[in-house]
């Protein structure tokens, strides 16, 4: 993963390594060597331990960002001071004379220069991050935890939803106003898996995740459960509201005409939901009510939805 | 009843023996693993399985090669769902005869017979056993030779059964699933795989089911499709001839009497083998003569009281000469749990 994205930004890398040898020939043939015990170790550590430091971090952040002006910039910035520190520690092993100009500035223009383009960076950084939680809203509201991901779906796991529920149920005590959690099954998975096997199932699962994130508000949180289900976290939602939501969401499904990867076929997919509500109860209390009230819907027939009594 | 066999075979299959077909259910289970993020090479790692070989449906693995496969997937934490899910698609399969055969089996019951019949092919390194009263059927499996693989092996085995019996009955079912281990972080994946009668920390892993599920007739099978698969069956050699695995010999010779059976030595005679060389055989499965030796006496002690109708008191008697504190002691390491306890997570 890291390489795939580290080869976007092949040219970057290619000259990065190659100034660093170059600078070093440079030094080389200009400066008179240093004597070996007269060399600061404290500097070299200093200043060379920095240097690679800073390498670490462009590598680590080249490996995780697409190509684009952010990371142009971060780049940029990095590397003039990754710049200076090297030149830095070149001069602990070369006496460069004073009449070489070019070591004076690179020793002192690039770090400056380097730090104001890495702050804009990281402000276009900070701008891009805004516009992704906004896209991200529904699956992850205000956390990231980005271990308890699903791989399948990409959405938050079990234990995530168990924390927000947590918090909401806090915020319902405090301010009356009630939090109501929807479980939503697909009906008959296991065959479509059957049928058409588990990479289609998981396909028919990513499809209905974007669906559900489609048909939710901003601040409800879609995470999957386990397996085909489905929990979704509507913070300060009525009995009523939720009925609502839980009618539109299972009719978006009925009328979603999917089609399977190989041939085409159209799959009709139906999905039950049950929904519970609490002011105050435990997050497992909620999950189990609500999972209750999930079985009761799939007993009504494929395609219902119920209320926990 | 299907766990008792009083003819002692002396011949086992070598963990070393290729038997399985690995583009059976491993493949499912290896594209299950790849499709939830865990990258091919990974996962064969060290098994000597190339996926070229798999495709072409020409790879048979033997059991260390299966346990290699099952062990590099548990390598990645992946809370349990990946084994429920497994099972839940691997049965009736296409495995050929076997998977023919289970599909137009007239119902659950002669299901499970086929599936212990072929339990060398369908599950390796568990053999199946099952006994009913007249209101409940208990279903459970051997696990002393699956060694560290069975927490991963049983989920599944269980999965494979409710998903086979909820595919051909096509409704929904109230089974009662049991398991020795505590109860996981996430047990939302056993909950929705499993249907919401789910209790951990109880002692023995074990499915109890309503024994009208047994015999509910099947929809839409075929008396000839069954009885044909059994006879084409025979003539297919990789069918035939695996043979059981050591553990399992040793669990059948101590389950032949299993109120007075024979210790290490006795079982090592029996079956022409040094006691030493016997305990190295079972390591070279993952396995240990106590472990088989303590499944064998808490079975038969399950057996007793479920089919038998025997009171703890009872059955104290017959295993432990009416030794009852000794008999607590014993169900308490078995299980965990005490006689009383246990009684009361079993379905009324």
């Amino acid at each position: 993963m890291i390489l795939r994205t580290l080869r976007l930004h092949r040219f970057k890398w290619l000259l990065l390594t190659g100034y660093l040898p170059l600078s070093l020939l440079a030094a080389a043939l200009v400066g008179d060597p240093v004597r070996w015990e007269d060399v600061h170790w404290l500097d070299v550590f200093g200043e060379g331990g920095g240097a690679l430091m800073v390498l670490t971090w462009s590598l680590l952040i080249l490996g995780s960002r697409p190509a684009g002006t952010v990371s142009n910039l971060l780049f940029i910035g990095l590397s003039l001071i990754l710049v200076t520190l090297w030149q830095d520690n070149l001069d602990e092993f070369w006496t460069i004379p004073d009449a070489q100009l070019w070591d004076t500035w690179l020793e002192n223009i690039p770090m400056p220069v380097g730090m104001a383009v890495l702050t804009l960076g990281l402000v276009r950084w900070y701008e891009e991050q805004r516009v992704l939680m906004a896209q991200l809203s529904q699956r992850e509201r205000f956390m990231r935890e980005h271990r308890s991901i699903d791989p399948v779906t990409r959405l938050a796991s079990a234990d995530y939803l168990n924390q927000q529920l947590a918090i909401e149920l806090r915020r319902a005590r405090r301010e009356c106003s009630p939090v109501s959690l929807m479980m939503l099954d697909l009906d008959g998975f296991d065959l479509i898996n059957r049928r058409f096997g588990a990479h289609e199932g998981d396909r028919l699962l990513q499809a209905v995740t974007e669906l559900l994130l489609l048909n939710l508000r901003d601040g409800d949180l879609l995470c999957r459960y386990a397996a085909d289900r489905f929990a979704i976290m509507l913070p300060q939602t009525s009995e009523a509201m939720a009925d609502l939501i839980a009618s539109e969401l299972t009719s978006a499904i009925r009328h979603f005409a999917y089609r399977s990867s190989k041939e085409g076929e159209r799959v009709t997919v139906t999905a039950s939901a049950g929904v519970a509500l609490a002011l105050s109860a435990s997050p497992e209390e909620l999950m189990q009510r609500a999972n209750r009230a999930l079985s009761e819907a799939k007993q009504t027939g494929s395609g219902c939805h119920a209320m926990a009594g | 009843m299907q766990w008792r066999d009083d003819s002692l075979e002396a011949t086992w299959r070598s963990p070393d023996t290729p038997h399985l077909p690995a583009h059976h259910h491993p493949a499912l289970l290896i594209e299950l693993a790849h499709a939830r993020g865990i990258p091919e090479h990974r996962l064969l790692r060290h098994t000597g399985l190339f996926p070229e070989d798999m495709r072409r449906g020409e790879a048979m693995l033997s059991d260390r090669q299966y346990r290699r496969l099952i062990g590099n997937i548990l390598e990645y934490d992946t809370g349990g769902e990946l084994a429920l899910v497994w099972g839940r698609q691997s049965l009736p399969g296409h495995y050929g005869p076997p998977s023919t055969q289970i599909h137009n089996a007239p119902n659950l019951a002669e299901a499970l017979n086929c599936l212990h019949h072929w339990r060398h092919q369908l599950s390796p390194l568990l053999t199946p056993l099952w006994w009913h009263n007249r209101q409940w059927c208990y279903l459970l499996w051997t696990t002393a030779g699956a060694g560290r693989r069975g927490p991963f092996l049983v989920p599944a085995a269980m999965a494979a059964v409710y998903g086979l019996a909820r595919h051909r009955l096509a409704r929904s079912l109230d089974w009662h699933f049991l398991f020795a281990a505590p109860r996981p972080t996430s047990p939302q994946p056993y909950e929705v795989n499993l249907g919401p009668t789910v209790r951990f920390g109880a002692g023995v892993d074990m499915v109890v089911l309503p024994v009208e599920d047994l015999y509910e007739p099947w929809p839409g099978r075929s008396q000839t499709a069954f009885t044909a698969a059994a006879h084409e069956a025979e003539r297919v050699p990789a069918l035939n001839g695996a043979g059981p695995t050591l553990p399992e010999v040793v669990y059948q010779s101590l389950a032949a009497h299993p109120e007075t059976p024979a210790g290490l030595d006795d079982t090592a005679g029996a079956l022409g083998l040094s006691p030493s060389s016997l305990k190295r055989h079972l390591r070279d499965y993952d396995s240990r003569f106590q472990a088989l030796y303590d499944e064998v006496r808490l079975h038969h002690s399950l057996y007793l009281h479920q089919v038998m109708g025997l009171s703890m008191e009872g059955i104290a008697e017959r295993l432990s000469h009416g030794d009852r504190a000794n008999f607590r002691r014993s169900f308490r390491r078995w299980t965990g749990l005490s006689p009383a306890q246990y009684q009361r997570l079993l379905p009324e």
